[in-house]
């Protein structure tokens, strides 16, 4: 079998040869040889971070110059699977060709850059993966809207400061007026309207000067510190927001009405469980896969059928209690054995 | 003297006469008064003419003496007055601890139609803050003599009006405890923090504005009521007059302060509205989805401002005795500007609704029927012609143009304009942004209780200010009636500021301030 199927190659090989030779004499042409693709990637990538995936384009161990390369990755949705572009380039003098992609998803799978172009017909590719490191959350920034460059956060930030400032120099005017009033003789004050001496009393105009001072810096501060996003000028830090999570689960579409009666009733006692995990709301905290959200832990390694009981009627730490009129003990069993299933996909019976 | 003063008229800085000064003022009105002084009747029956021809220091000695005269007398209506204001607020108090209590539920505000009442008067109570800003900066930078008795006014109008208007941001707060936390965790990006930052800002200049040109008079005050009033109103007119003689040093940080705050006040002003119709135009709400709406609200203010104005000035002119310096001819002035601005709010509701309604997009027609057809047509109707055209017609004919008209102008002006951001509040929250019922709405008696609480506190604040503060800016009022006496009679001029600017050394006070 071994030596048929070697001699075959090797024949096809020769015959390849052959046949190569003979149109590199007749054509001349420079693409000839065989395109390979190489391709230099990190091992792994942080979400949120820009990626550079390098690739290499050879004929025959020349580089090729010109090729456009693609960058994708195979995922599916919906049940369909396919690969996903995510950049293209062309190769320089050497050959070489850098991609960038962004990393959003928690888990990549297959990844590929392929040969495009021009020479219509070659396939040459290259496949590997990279690695999402753990921690896959990251805070959302928008990207929207229209960055006009000189009309940002800074230029707000120094009207308002050349307003203030405006505005605290009237209000100065005020301490000049009770400053120069004590320079003046005490005579020109008529008698009796003195009460505290011959130092007379400004206090009031300082009191102004400084609270329209201190508001004015105040102000300047409140905005200045307005937390990072749209070009802001600090950042985020010691602003609690809450995080986009990235899931790294698929659920598949489960239909409509999760509310119909008959969704809970099949005869699958662990498809029943997992319909009442969507309907009764573990979801929203624990995630499809109950392998934890923003909110609620990872709960897939389910404890013993009392223990987990317990814990859904009493509620513990933030999490509501679920009472008997919510959620039957049948039920709970159900979702409890759905649980100690790997909790599946649901399926329509 | 006459030709070096009316020359400064034309400096930069305005011109500034401080008749105030002890060394004129003091001999003949604090120790023993001349004839002049005790002569002078404070009820109102005294003859006002004067004419051009009465002597300035004669004229000034009434003007001072009308002045005080609130601060001297206080009659029994008076005291009933504060008694009924002081009975509603504490209804308000009361109405507002059991919104404390109860949570923001005693209102009949909810989740679909979620600011009422709370937030009309919000918006009310800072437009009718541009009154001082309109009568007092923008007349004070033009030099127009006739603002002179108003202004005083005008600056405590908006320095009340906006503290009111501000507290009932915190009113419309189910967590008013919370309130700070705008300031700690503001963000910019937000028209709610455009707000705070606009209304501060507008509270801080409008109390230096109102305080700064009140220092003369202030220590006006502090000579002439030295040992008649009690020791603690006594230390305040002292604090409060910041230790004024009018010294030259003095008159330039004055006419500084006063130079810099009404050129800069009336950007503030503008922006304030501006931001205030933004906390609703940056929302995508059917109804407030619109570029005007920025010079509506400010149109609106000014216009509202103007009429909270002459019914102020009303008032305290019939109960003062003022009729001398409060003429016909401000009522008609006042009344000239309420008619241009019921014009210009024409206009810019015709623009507005010409806009939407010619293109009706998505949910336009909701909004259209219940303003011109359905639920609020007659209080829209009532704004556009109560508010908007009877002003200009009663500003048209010069039978109505009186006193009388004018205020009655003023009382349905600022009638209507409470409507019109009612109506602008409400409806632009019923429109349904989901094929889901419209919400409805109708104050409860809680918000009522509080609005008639916010009103009693701003005629409060006025009404005791009266008793503290100069209201009528008797400097700026001498220095008007100076220039114009002047226009007259140059040759008298001379003779009364040889005697004004004279410092204790024999020197004139004027020579050291042209540059």
């Amino acid at each position: 079998m071994m030596t048929t199927i070697r001699s075959r190659s090797v024949c096809r090989g020769l015959m390849t040869l052959v046949v190569a030779a003979m149109i590199l004499v007749g054509a001349r042409t420079a693409w000839a040889g065989q395109i390979a693709v190489s391709v230099g990637a990190p091992g792994s990538a942080a979400v949120g971070s820009t990626v550079q995936v390098q690739a290499t384009v050879t004929s025959d161990g020349v580089p090729v110059a010109g090729a456009m390369v693609s960058l994708s990755y195979r995922t599916s949705l919906g049940g369909v699977s396919g690969p996903v572009e995510l950049d293209r380039a062309v190769t320089d003098a050497n050959g070489f060709a850098a991609l960038f992609y962004e990393q959003r998803a928690a888990n990549n799978g297959e990844m590929r850059v392929d040969y495009v172009g021009p020479e219509e017909g070659v396939t040459a590719g290259a496949t590997f993966t990279i690695a999402v490191q753990p921690g896959g959350v990251q805070q959302y920034r928008s990207v929207s809207g229209v960055a006009i460059p000189w009309l940002n956060a800074t230029v707000v930030i120094g009207l308002i400061t050349l307003l203030w400032s405006v505005i605290a120099f009237s209000a100065f005017q005020l301490v000049l007026i009770g400053r120069r009033g004590l320079a003046a003789s005490g005579d020109e004050m008529p008698r009796g309207t003195r009460l505290s001496g011959d130092q007379g009393s400004a206090w009031i105009g300082t009191a102004l000067a400084t609270a329209a001072l201190i508001t004015a810096t105040g102000m300047v501060i409140v905005f200045s510190r307005s937390p990072l996003t749209h070009g802001n000028l600090g950042d985020a830090e010691g602003y609690t927001r809450t995080p986009v999570d990235y899931l790294d689960s698929e659920y598949d579409f489960a239909g409509y009405g999760m509310e119909i009666p008959g969704v809970t009733d099949t005869a699958d006692p662990v498809n029943n469980g997992a319909a009442l995990w969507v309907r009764i709301g573990c979801v929203a905290c624990h995630g499809p896969r109950a392998t934890g959200g923003v909110i609620g832990p990872n709960v897939s390694d389910v404890e013993s059928l009392t223990d987990f009981s317990e814990d859904v009627r009493q509620g513990p730490g933030v999490m509501p209690a679920f009472e008997a009129s919510i959620l039957t003990d049948e039920q709970l069993a159900q979702i409890h054995a759905w649980l100690e299933a790997g909790a599946p996909p649901y399926h329509h019976p | 003297m006459g030709p070096l003063n009316r020359r400064r008229d034309r400096d930069p800085q305005p011109p500034l006469s401080f008749t105030t000064a002890p060394r004129t003022l003091l001999p003949s009105t604090v120790e023993g008064g001349g004839p002049e002084v005790g002569g002078v009747p404070v009820d109102g029956t005294a003859d006002t003419g004067g004419g051009l021809m009465e002597p300035m220091s004669r004229w000034r000695e009434r003007l001072q003496q009308r002045t005080l005269a609130p601060l001297l007398h206080t009659t029994r209506r008076y005291k009933v007055w504060v008694a009924f204001l002081l009975a509603v607020l504490v209804w308000a108090g009361y109405a507002y601890s059991q919104q404390l209590r109860h949570g923001l539920v005693v209102t009949a505000m909810r989740d679909r139609i979620s600011w009422g009442l709370y937030i009309s008067l919000f918006v009310f109570f800072i437009g009718i803050s541009h009154a001082g800003t309109l009568i007092s900066a923008i007349l004070r930078a033009s030099h127009a003599r006739w603002r002179a008795p108003v202004t005083r006014m005008a600056e405590f109008i908006t320095a009340v009006a906006l503290v009111t208007g501000a507290s009932f941001v915190v009113i419309d707060m189910g967590r008013p405890d919370r309130v700070f936390n705008v300031y700690l965790f503001g963000r910019w990006q937000s028209p709610i923090m455009w707000d705070v930052m606009a209304v501060t800002t507008y509270l801080t200049a409008s109390v230096l504005y109102l305080y700064t040109p009140m220092i003369p008079d202030l220590a006006f005050f502090r000579n002439q009521l030295a040992g008649k009033v009690g020791r603690i109103r006594q230390w305040f007119y002292e604090a409060a007059a910041l230790n004024w003689v009018g010294n030259e040093g003095q008159k330039k940080a004055l006419a500084r302060g006063i130079a810099v705050l009404m050129v800069i006040i009336i950007p503030i002003a503008v922006s304030v509205h501006t931001v205030v119709s933004w906390v609703f135009g940056m929302t995508l709400r059917v109804g407030w989805n619109t570029s005007i709406f920025g010079v509506l609200f400010v149109a609106g203010a000014i216009f509202s401002g103007v009429a909270t104005l002459v019914i102020v000035m009303a008032i305290l002119r019939k109960v003062y005795h003022w009729e001398e310096y409060i003429t016909e001819k401000h009522f008609r002035y006042l009344g000239y500007l309420l008619g241009a601005f019921a014009a210009i709010m024409i206009y810019v509701n015709i623009a507005e609704f010409m806009t939407a309604g010619f293109k009706l997009e998505e949910g336009e027609t909701f909004a259209f029927r219940q303003l011109f057809l359905e639920k609020f047509s007659h209080l829209f109707v009532f704004y556009l012609v109560a508010g908007l055209v009877v002003p200009v017609i009663l500003m048209l004919y010069r039978r109505t143009r009186t006193i009388a008209g004018v205020v009655t102008a003023a009382v349905l002006v600022d009638v209507a304009m409470f409507i019109e951001r009612y109506v602008i509040v409400v409806t632009g929250l019923r429109v349904p942004l989901m094929p889901y019922e419209p919400a409805n709405y109708f104050p409860s008696w809680v918000e009522w209780s509080i609005l008639a609480g916010g009103l009693a506190f701003f005629s409060l604040v006025i009404t005791i200010a009266v008793k503290v503060f100069p209201m009528l800016a008797v400097w700026e009022m001498v220095e008007a009636r100076e220039t114009e006496v002047g226009e007259d009679l140059g040759h008298q001029l001379v003779q009364t500021h040889s005697v004004d600017f004279e410092k204790p050394d024999g020197s004139t006070g004027l020579a050291g301030s042209t540059p």
